[in-house]
């Protein structure tokens, strides 16, 4: 498990990295095409909007592995017993995965709905903008349950100190190699 | 009922720590179930929706193009010359710390990343030099909101995509309100430091050293003055300004400074990638959380009863200025963006109040609401830097969150404030 779990976040990191990475190379083609060639091109804009789709859900993997999405925590100062925070991480990981799997169930009723159509410029089929909701959503629904996974292990045992991640606190994020 | 799920659904979850993003799907998802009529898939075809947008792309540009500064060494070349500019001022760091923010927000256009990567140096600077620690970390939290109204800003390009107010005219707008809360903090540094004998400062620099900083720290201080003229001309649209800014702070660190290796790009970019999806998922499910609202005619309906209550354009600024604060306490800060700028644009617009002088005050409103009690994220995050009891930061804030409110009144009372610049580009 532990191997699967490395293993796919080194490819969220390619992926993110090569994602953000393309982006900016092709507002600056836009950019170059506007000013010195005088010609502005169609395609870059929409391709690049299309990638951030793409950026947004697969990186927000990142967040789902490391625990830390923005969120309120002011309740984690109130409950202070380890046991009833492991619970309350287990109720809030639990809700995300549920409306994550809604989601990604979502995506995929979309796609017969859209099949055939393309987008303008690039002339790509319009699936490409559903395809990173299913995939983002699948990927942070996987992290989610791994984390509820190791909050219910704390819940339903009764020894041993709980360490923070356990409790919900969020993991170090040192980058893959 | 519909308002019960919506609205108490969504504060009941923010308030037992679910995540932002999740909150706002899991709202709207009971909403869905409840009304019976709407198909389950909206929730999943909204969500890319929001995100289809180029002036969009500016904030994964803004914020890689902020990353590259932070690690390139600009930031701290930055920090010494805002020391060498004012650190000999009773008050010495802390208004360097103001200074530093004010520059540093020329770049970044995000006050959690200004608190947590400038927000660092000046924190430790300020500790080192033995100031108060919860003086220290009002300091930096209070001056790193200045970031997001200073351009390039965040939330200004959201609110410009939520309301279609123009982008360039808002990053123009934020200029006057940025340089009167920077130095309305000063004062305010200046006043304390007095009372309490803070009596570290610096020894005021020779005309030499000061320009010797002032070379150094060049490079770093153009990029702002090529974003903002390059949009005030028209040359660039934000967007393509933040394209800039990346080759721009790319070459500073690669070339000039030589801090950044180029087997470290892929980890800045992963680390921008990644703050970026955090930051937009929020931003695509109060989307899809947005559009539910207006479904329900919520917004129609609160234009009615405003309307019914005055149609005075001050009174109502005034009226959804409350409104804005308190819902700024409570949730978070693009959260609240997206979900009330469109519900309260149309009493706005109905008055004849100018869109990007409401998109200004709307983003100053909110950054008070980051340094509020209970729920302000930067609150939370310069307690996890500093170390600084929970109680004592806030009574060291609430001075400058008083200085905040009163800048805020002023733009209220005088719009021209706000609108002087972006009239002049007109």
């Amino acid at each position: 498990m532990k191997h699967l779990e490395n293993w796919i976040h080194k490819l969220v990191f390619v992926c993110v990295a090569l994602l953000l990475g393309l982006i900016t190379l092709l507002v600056i083609l836009q950019i170059t095409f506007r000013f010195v060639l005088n010609d502005p091109l169609p395609w870059p804009e929409e391709l690049s909007r299309l990638l951030f789709i793409y950026l947004v859900f697969i990186g927000g993997a990142v967040s789902s592995r490391n625990n830390d999405h923005i969120g309120i925590d002011l309740i984690d100062h109130l409950v202070t017993v380890p046991k009833r925070q492991a619970v309350l991480h287990f109720l809030r990981l639990s809700a995300t995965s549920l409306v994550l799997v809604v989601v990604a169930f979502g995506s995929l009723q979309i796609l017969p709905n859209i099949a055939g159509m393309k987008l303008p410029a690039t002339g790509l089929p319009m699936a490409l903008m559903t395809v990173p909701v299913f995939v983002g959503s699948v990927l942070m629904a996987f992290w989610t349950l791994i984390h509820s996974g190791k909050s219910a292990r704390i819940i339903f045992s009764n020894s041993g100190p709980v360490s923070g991640e356990e409790r919900g606190e969020p993991v170090s994020k040192e980058d893959p190699e | 009922m519909e308002a019960l799920i919506l609205i108490g659904g969504l504060l009941f979850l923010l308030l037992i720590g679910v995540p932002v993003f999740s909150s706002l799907l899991l709202s709207s998802f009971a909403l869905i179930l409840y009304k019976g009529t709407l198909p389950v898939l909206i929730l999943a075809q909204r969500l890319p929706n929001t995100l289809d947008s180029f002036p969009l792309l500016a904030i994964p540009l803004f914020i890689l193009a902020a990353e590259v500064m932070n690690r390139s060494g600009a930031t701290q070349q930055i920090f010494r010359f805002a020391n060498a500019l004012v650190g000999h001022i009773t008050g010495g760091l802390g208004h360097t710390n103001v200074v530093a923010s004010m520059l540093f927000s020329g770049m970044s256009g995000s006050a959690v990343a200004d608190a947590s990567g400038l927000g660092m140096i000046e924190i430790k600077a300020m500790f080192d030099e033995g100031y108060d620690r919860a003086f220290s970390a009002a300091v930096t939290a209070a001056s790193s909101t200045i970031g997001p109204i200073i351009p390039p800003s965040v939330p200004m390009v959201i609110y410009g995509v939520i309301s279609g107010a123009s982008i360039a005219e808002l990053f123009l707008g934020g200029i006057v309100p940025g340089i009167i809360m920077g130095l309305s903090m000063m004062g305010l540094i200046a006043f304390i430091s007095r009372k309490r004998n803070y009596r570290f400062r610096s020894q005021r620099p020779s005309s030499l050293e000061l320009f010797r900083v002032f070379w150094q720290s060049l490079p770093a201080l153009l990029l702002p003055v090529i974003i903002l003229g390059g949009i005030w001309g028209g040359v660039f649209s934000p967007t393509e300004a933040a394209g800039v800014a990346v080759v721009y702070s790319l070459l500073i660190g690669l070339v000039l400074n030589r801090e950044i290796k180029w087997r470290q790009i892929p980890a800045i970019l992963f680390a921008a990638g990644s703050s970026t999806a955090s930051i937009m998922l929020i931003v695509a499910a109060a989307g899809l959380y947005g559009w539910l609202i207006s479904v329900e005619q919520f917004p129609q309906a609160l234009k009615e009863v405003l309307l019914s209550v005055t149609d005075d354009p001050i009174k109502l600024m005034l009226i959804i200025n409350v409104v804005l604060l308190v819902m700024g306490m409570f949730m978070e800060l693009i959260a609240v963006l997206t979900i009330a700028v469109p519900v309260f644009l149309p009493v706005m617009t109905a008055v004849g109040i100018d869109p990007v002088y409401f998109g200004v005050i709307v983003v100053l409103n909110l950054m008070i609401g980051l340094l509020s009690p209970p729920f302000g994220l930067n609150l939370f995050i310069m307690q996890r830097i500093s170390g600084v009891k929970f109680g004592s930061l806030v009574r060291e804030l609430t001075p400058f969150i008083m200085i905040l409110l009163g800048t805020l009144l002023l733009m209220v009372l005088f719009p021209e404030l706000v609108l002087f610049v972006p009239n002049a580009m007109r």
